[in-house]
């Protein structure tokens, strides 16, 4: 009997003790700031990088204010709570802060997607900060920095103090010392080669808006609008527009404006007729 | 890596205005700082990948919505020899234009403009002005520096005191030659150069003419935001109709004037200018002078 009695109270226990453990892990899952979605060859995280690091994989979930840092020839991809997807190349070391909304890249390059929704993200180095809203960049810190758009909104580039619009289709290019220079570059053949597109596996999820934007550059090609440098080079916001004559010729509608306001004196009467010889009767 | 760095400025420039109503209006002509723009190159990233620098020339857009409020004083509403009437003025005017297709060298461009202009103490100088034109733009030279222009333009004109009477129609068709260049490059100053053949047929046919115009204009940009800039327009005007108040009628038409334009955002610009024409005619009763100055501001959306 008592054992019946111990054997179903440790069913009971087993029993709650799995529901505890398992309502625990979405728990667990919800509060962590980065699922690690993609890891190859060094990947590791941890609270600091002097203290102890563990290795990261497919599956890992990072806490608010955990490292990540990838290795030689390594490389990572996390999926953030808040759908941004940031893939890490080499020798990258990562931070994001879910209560600052900002990622901290302190070392390496990093491509980050952030769907279309309207909240800002940062993503700084400890020279350049940038204000993301729902856009795909580029990041490496440098020197010298590369900051570039795949697609989206604008993003405004922060650098001594000082505001910096790059758009779709720019990079800015910064160096301790230097001025930030901002120029086009080949948005196809930087998809076509860069490593943080082509050694993943998952969608980005602004995929649809990254083949809108190639196919857009792949039109302005085709129609002219994009070349190879030439001197002098220049980025350009070139009006384009065909001046148009605002009134021509008003002195000429004047005029008629006034001879319609005038009208000639009416011709003068006829003189008098003679009539020499008509009254004659 | 080399890079690319360079930007256009947009300059309010009074080229191609024909009358001095006009002649206040902004008009948008492409100007390019070329300061020590650094050659771009390509840079391969064992991370990031190839990142090669393009050269971009921005499409026009599609459609170009503005409108102009313009208030300006005139000593000769009626541009008359004798019996000048001055006064105060307000122009009204709203362009919508669109642009079908475009290529880097190539734009075509469909305009519809209204224009109201009332005046403050000749009111039997009023009129509305409504105009449709196509025009064609093919840029010469890879540096954008000339292009040529082939405007048709359908013009009539209305006295809103007199049952919208029209009292004027007109087309021409404007051919024009423009160079852009940055004088020196280190300072923001542009030289701005047309000319224009444009022929007129209007109605009544008093007012044929042919225009032989050359247009110059500089702007400086201390800053980027800021044009100041005179301009001078000399322009050569034969008509072609004899009647019984102008017979082989040749003008010889010079304007010229000052323009300062702020343009605190892409969307909005505020201009002062002034400007002065005298128009010599071999007919003497139909030469005539005008002193136009005047204030406006203007508003942009393009999409």
């Amino acid at each position: 009997m008592s054992s019946s009695v111990s054997l179903g109270m440790k069913r009971v226990l087993g029993h709650l003790l799995a529901i505890f453990v398992v309502g625990t892990i979405p728990l667990i899952a919800a509060d962590s700031a980065a699922t690690v979605t993609e890891a190859v060859n060094q990947v590791t995280h941890g609270f600091s990088r002097t203290a102890d690091t563990y290795p990261a994989k497919a599956g890992t979930h990072l806490q608010d204010g955990e490292y990540i840092k990838t290795g030689v020839k390594s490389r990572a991809e996390l999926e953030l709570a808040n759908q941004s997807i940031t893939r890490l190349g080499a020798n990258t070391i990562f931070n994001y802060s879910v209560a600052a909304n900002e990622i901290d890249l302190q070392a390496g390059t990093i491509l980050f997607s952030k769907p279309k929704d309207a909240k800002q993200m940062t993503i700084k180095t400890a020279s350049v900060t940038a204000a993301v809203v729902g856009t795909t960049v580029f990041f490496k810190n440098g020197p010298p920095t590369l900051f570039g758009v795949i697609e989206g909104h604008d993003v405004t580039v922060t650098i001594g103090g000082v505001d910096y619009t790059v758009t779709a289709g720019e990079v800015l290019r910064f160096a301790p010392g230097g001025t930030p220079q901002i120029f086009y570059f080949n948005i196809p053949l930087f998809l076509k080669t860069s490593p943080l597109i082509t050694q993943y596996h998952h969608p980005l999820p602004n995929q649809p808006y990254i083949d809108q934007e190639v196919a857009e550059y792949d039109d302005f090609v085709a129609r002219g609008f994009i070349q190879p440098p030439t001197e002098p080079f220049f980025l350009s916001d070139f009006d384009g527009s065909v001046p148009i004559l605002p009134i021509p010729a008003s002195d000429s509608a004047a005029n008629a404006l006034n001879n319609f306001n005038t009208p000639p004196p009416p011709p003068p009467p006829p003189p008098p007729s003679s009539s020499n010889g008509s009254s004659g009767f | 890596m080399g890079l690319a760095l360079g930007f256009a400025l947009t300059a309010s420039s009074i080229l191609w205005a024909q009358s001095p109503a006009a002649e206040t209006l902004q008009q948008k002509v492409a100007l390019r700082q070329e300061a020590n723009p650094p050659a771009p190159t390509t840079s391969s990233d064992a991370d990031l990948g190839e990142i090669d620098a393009v050269q971009k020339f921005p499409k026009p857009e599609t459609f170009t919505f503005s409108t102009s409020q313009q208030f300006f004083y005139t000593d000769n509403v009626f541009y008359t020899n004798a019996n000048q009437v001055g006064s105060t003025a307000y122009l009204g005017s709203y362009t919508a234009s669109f642009v079908p297709y475009s290529l880097r060298d190539w734009t075509p461009r469909i305009t519809l403009q209204y224009n109201m202009v009332r005046y403050g103490s000749a009111a039997s100088g009023d009129f509305d002005n409504e105009g449709l034109s196509f025009s064609n733009q093919y840029v010469f030279s890879d540096d954008r520096a000339w292009s040529w222009t082939a405007t048709i333009n359908l013009s009539r004109f209305t006295a809103p005191h007199a049952n919208d009477h029209e009292f004027y129609k007109e087309v021409v068709y404007d051919n024009q030659i423009a160079h852009v260049q940055q004088l020196c490059k280190t300072t923001p100053l542009f030289f701005i150069a047309a000319y224009d053949l444009a022929y007129h047929q209007a109605s009544p046919a008093d007012f044929d003419r042919l225009d032989n115009t050359l247009s110059f204009s500089l702007a400086y940009y201390p800053i980027r935001e800021l044009s100041i800039g005179p301009f001078v327009r000399p322009a050569a005007r034969i008509y072609f109709t004899n009647t019984s108040f102008q017979h082989d009628r040749d003008d010889f038409n010079l304007s010229e004037g000052f323009d300062v334009t702020w343009q605190p955002c892409k969307y909005v610009s505020l201009s002062a200018d002034v400007s002065h024409a005298d128009d010599y005619s071999n007919n003497s009763g139909q030469s005539y002078s005008d002193t136009i100055p005047g204030v406006s501001v203007t508003g942009t959306y393009k999409f």
